[in-house]
């Protein structure tokens, strides 16, 4: 649950309202309310919704790894239904084929008796599409997300088409050590703006969840923000301004996840085989802005860096067989090169 | 009136407060290097205290105000001077942001105002950031920490140079313990350092000069006493030095003896004949103030006769020394004048003027200007300057003797250098005679000189007959532990008298001339008429004299000289 903070003025008093009646009290309260909706449904996993959340407010995808029955996909659900948008899911299966999920030209008799071929949206024409169990899909057709993903467009044929705006992939994918999964190719890991980790609920959490779901009524959350709306705080959240200093940290982070990287740590040196790409340093920037907001701030702070860098860059480092053989995740590096490196 | 833009007016704003910060770090940095600076003027104290202590007796010469002094004027330097370093603005952002936990709001408030942005968020970043600066409290974001580590260094080490400068130096109390001569080296220097203080400088600046020469002298030989052989030779140079000084002492001495058998013809004047007859410069000195003294209440008569004996006096020491000539003649034209105007007073009081003793007190003035007490009075003060100098080389040579001893170096080297300070009348008659002597003899002297030297074997034999230079020459020899003490040098000054001196008593002499002198004779019954103290000097001068006119047989020289050491020691 988001406090608003002592220095966020009520929204009668200043600051004066910002670009397209945007202010930081509107989008803390939004935010805030999104949260309290899926609270409603989600027990616990603040710091996933949290994260999902981030990743909307920033413009970017999500990735949800755990293993089945964590409420990943109800996460999604929630969120979908919290925000007015159009949704729509994609089981993945081994099967699915690429026509299915970005749509196809079918062969339609018009009044007059004459033939056309007429697209067929797929699911993939949703404002948030829900990519469940995205890695037991064929690369194939894991691989027909990247254009929608980073483009925001889908092309058929020989026709380009726009997918709407917002437009938000919130896959789910159980670990890659399970029966029947394909691993998801490095380029689409990197369209993820987060990677987000799905723990095993606490003691209380699962109690919680044992008496709301097995109850008569089951909570549905309301609309409390528009895709509209939604565009707005998004681009209010790039605004914020981010200090020369805090930016050179976060270069620093993503240059030392590198192993060719002089000052990288000797643990990345031995065990990365790629470190992040650039996206990972936007992912990181663009997070940290609606963290910092979101915390009640209107710049953006080394916590804020640290605070999202784990989610922002685990995709993004490629592990060699060393650190498979020892046992070394990614999350390990990851937190060695955020202490190791200075802020200043 | 120019209104400034909401984001100038907030980055006026910050930039204000954060001076505030500035200076609130600039007294929490003072007071840091304050402490640092004491703690290195500790060091330095250690240092200071540490090299004094290793080199012994120098720890007394390092005084306690620049000890004390030096890590309070180090330390206020440098916080004074670390006051004067200004803080660079970024700098300080940062530095609040991370003490009052900003989360890099003043970093960030900052670099948009530089950069002149003005979008709302902007704004809003900059307004934000000047409200929390506000909020922050200085004394929580920066207390004024006690800098415990520099301040505990600095007692440590302070304490450290303490736990020195009180303890003995192991090293040195050995060093001493086997070499004994470091503590006669030391001994000596105080000794000398005492002499130093009993010269009473009494707005003479000769005495002044060497009481400091002494002085210096002895600082010198106490912080080289470690090294017997530089002590030594401190002390040889200190007392070179004092001979350079006494030159004139010879002239005076002369000059004065020169004029005690004319002085004996009055007896206003026979107390000052008295004084030089007994060589004792103060003695003489004191006579010379009384006589001055005396001179003022003479009847003219009185002063007429006086004023006769000084004159003729004065034709005495002329041929000797202009300087004691002059003083005489200008005492005696005084005395003569001051005879003249009271007569020229009288006269004119008979004929019924007032003359108010004017021209008596006109005629009581040389034509230079002075009185005969003046002159007198002068005449005393180079006597008694003379006779200190006579003291300070006495107590030197007699330091040395016994430093010299100490080294294993029996040999006094008193009559060695060939020439004699003494003053004494004695010294004068026999002087006299040894000129004679050693006109017979030829480079008596010099040949018992060379003898020294070549001759290490012949130490404390007889020299044999001392009034002539060819047995000297040959018999003659001091033990000098083998080392070369070869001093072939020029005659003593003792055969180049060539005024003639007077004889107490006998009137005037030629040099040829010779007569017994009646105060070496044996010492009466009657009772001592002056403490030993008075005397003492001018007797620890008879070694000296003794050598010089060889008088003392060669082989009892050193014997006597020790005595006469031991007796200056009491």
């Amino acid at each position: 649950m988001t406090v608003l903070p002592a220095n966020v003025p009520p929204p009668s008093g200043l600051p004066t309202p910002l670009a397209g009646g945007t202010t930081p009290y509107r989008f803390i309260e939004t935010a805030r309310a999104i949260e309290a909706e899926v609270a409603q449904v989600i027990i616990g996993q603040t710091e996933v919704v949290r994260g999902v959340l981030t990743c909307l407010l920033a413009g970017g995808h999500a990735l949800l790894e755990g293993i089945p029955g964590l409420g990943k996909t109800l996460l999604v659900r929630t969120i979908g239904e919290a925000l007015d948008l159009s949704f729509s899911r994609v089981q993945f299966t081994p099967d699915l084929m690429p026509a299915d999920i970005t749509g196809t030209s079918i062969l339609r008799d018009s009044a007059d008796g004459s033939r056309s071929f007429e697209f067929q949206p797929g699911p993939l024409f949703a404002n948030l599409v829900l990519a469940d169990e995205v890695n037991r899909a064929t690369p194939k057709t894991q691989s027909a997300l990247l254009e929608a993903m980073q483009e925001r467009r889908v092309t058929a044929g020989r026709t380009t088409h726009s997918l709407p705006e917002p437009f938000f992939v919130l896959a789910t994918q159980n670990p890659i050590e399970m029966e029947g999964t394909y691993p998801l190719p490095e380029a689409q890991l990197d369209r993820f703006l987060f990677k987000l980790t799905v723990p095993y609920p606490s003691e209380e959490d699962l109690l919680r969840i044992a008496a709301l779901t097995t109850g008569a009524i089951m909570p549905h959350p309301s609309h409390v923000a528009t895709g509209a709306s939604l565009i707005e705080l998004m681009r209010f959240a790039r605004e914020v301004p981010v200090a020369e200093p805090v930016l050179r940290y976060a270069v620093r982070i993503v240059r030392r996840t590198n192993p060719d990287t002089p000052d990288a740590p000797a643990e990345i040196k031995r065990y990365a085989r790629y470190g992040s790409s650039p996206r990972g340093l936007q992912s990181i920037v663009l997070g940290a802005k609606v963290r910092g907001l979101l915390e009640g701030r209107y710049n953006v702070s080394y916590d804020d860096i640290r605070s999202v860098a784990l989610a922002a860059l685990r995709h993004r480092i490629i592990l060699g067989f060393e650190a498979d053989a020892e046992g070394i995740t990614t999350d390990k590096l990851i937190h060695d090169v955020v202490t190791t490196t200075p802020e200043e | 009136m120019t209104m400034l833009s909401p984001a100038a007016t907030y980055h006026a704003e910050l930039r204000e407060q954060l001076g505030t910060v500035g200076r609130a770090l600039s007294v929490q940095r003072a007071l840091l290097w304050l402490a640092r600076g004491v703690a290195a003027g500790a060091l330095i104290v250690l240092g200071l205290v540490i090299w004094a202590w290793a080199r012994d007796g120098s720890l007394a010469n390092v005084p306690l105000a620049l000890l004390v002094s030096v890590p309070i004027v180090l330390g206020l330097t440098v916080a004074f001077g670390s006051l004067f370093i200004r803080h660079k603005t970024p700098e300080l952002a940062r530095r609040i942001d991370r003490a009052a936990r900003l989360q890099e709001r003043s970093t960030t408030a900052l670099e948009l105002g530089a950069r002149g942005e003005e979008f709302p968020l902007a704004v809003a970043q900059m307004r934000d950031a000047v409200e929390h600066l506000k909020r922050v409290d200085l004394l929580d974001a920066f207390p004024l920490r006690v800098p415990r580590n520099e301040l505990m260094t600095a007692f440590f080490l302070l304490a450290i140079a303490t736990i020195v400068a009180v303890s003995p130096n192991p090293w040195l109390l050995r060093a001493r313990a086997s070499n004994p001569a470091i503590t006669i080296a030391r001994e000596q220097a105080q000794r000398v350092q005492r002499l130093a203080d009993s010269i009473q400088p009494a707005n003479s600046p000769e005495l002044e000069a060497l009481r400091q020469l002494v002085s210096k002298g002895a600082r010198t030989v106490d912080a080289r006493s470690n090294e017997p052989d530089a002590a030594l030779n401190s002390l040889q140079d200190l007392e070179e030095q004092i001979r350079q000084m006494s030159a004139g002492d010879d002239q005076l001495a002369a000059a004065l003896s020169a004029i005690a058998g004319a002085l004996a013809a009055d007896q206003a004047t026979q107390q000052l004949s008295s004084a030089i007859n007994t060589g004792d410069m103060r003695q003489i000195a004191q006579a010379a103030k009384d006589l001055a003294q005396a001179a003022a209440g003479m009847s003219g008569q009185d002063q007429q006769r006086v004023a006769k004996v000084l004159r003729d006096a004065a034709g005495k020491a002329g041929r000797v020394s202009q300087s004691v000539s002059g003083q005489l003649s200008d005492a005696a034209d005084a005395m003569q004048g001051a005879t003249s105007g009271d007569s020229a007073s009288q006269m004119a009081g008979q004929q019924g003027q007032t003359g108010q003793g004017t021209p008596g007190q006109q005629g009581s003035q040389t034509s230079n200007g002075r009185s005969a007490q003046d002159a007198l009075n002068q005449l005393s003060d180079s006597a008694g300057a003379a006779g200190e100098r006579q003291r300070a080389a006495s107590q030197l040579e007699s330091s040395r003797n016994a430093l010299e001893r100490a080294l294993g170096r029996t040999q006094s080297r008193s009559g060695s250098s060939g020439r004699s300070s003494s003053s004494s009348s004695q010294r004068s008659q026999a002087s006299s005679q040894q000129a004679g002597d050693q006109a017979q003899g030829g480079q008596g002297q010099g040949g018992d000189q060379a003898g020294d030297g070549t001759d290490g074997n012949a130490g404390g034999q007889p020299g044999g007959d001392q009034g002539n230079g060819a047995d000297t020459g040959q018999g003659g020899g001091y033990s000098n532990g083998g080392q070369n003490q070869n001093r072939t040098g020029p005659a003593s000054n003792l055969d180049t008298i060539s005024s003639p001196q007077q004889v107490p008593s006998n009137g005037a002499a030629t040099p040829d001339q010779s007569s017994s002198n009646p105060y070496l004779a044996d010492a009466g019954t009657g009772n001592a008429e002056t403490t030993s103290e008075n005397v003492q000097p001018s007797f620890s001068r008879k070694p000296t004299t003794g050598n010089d006119n060889g008088s003392i047989p060669m082989g009892l020289r050193d014997l006597v000289k020790d005595y006469f050491s031991s007796l200056d020691q009491k």
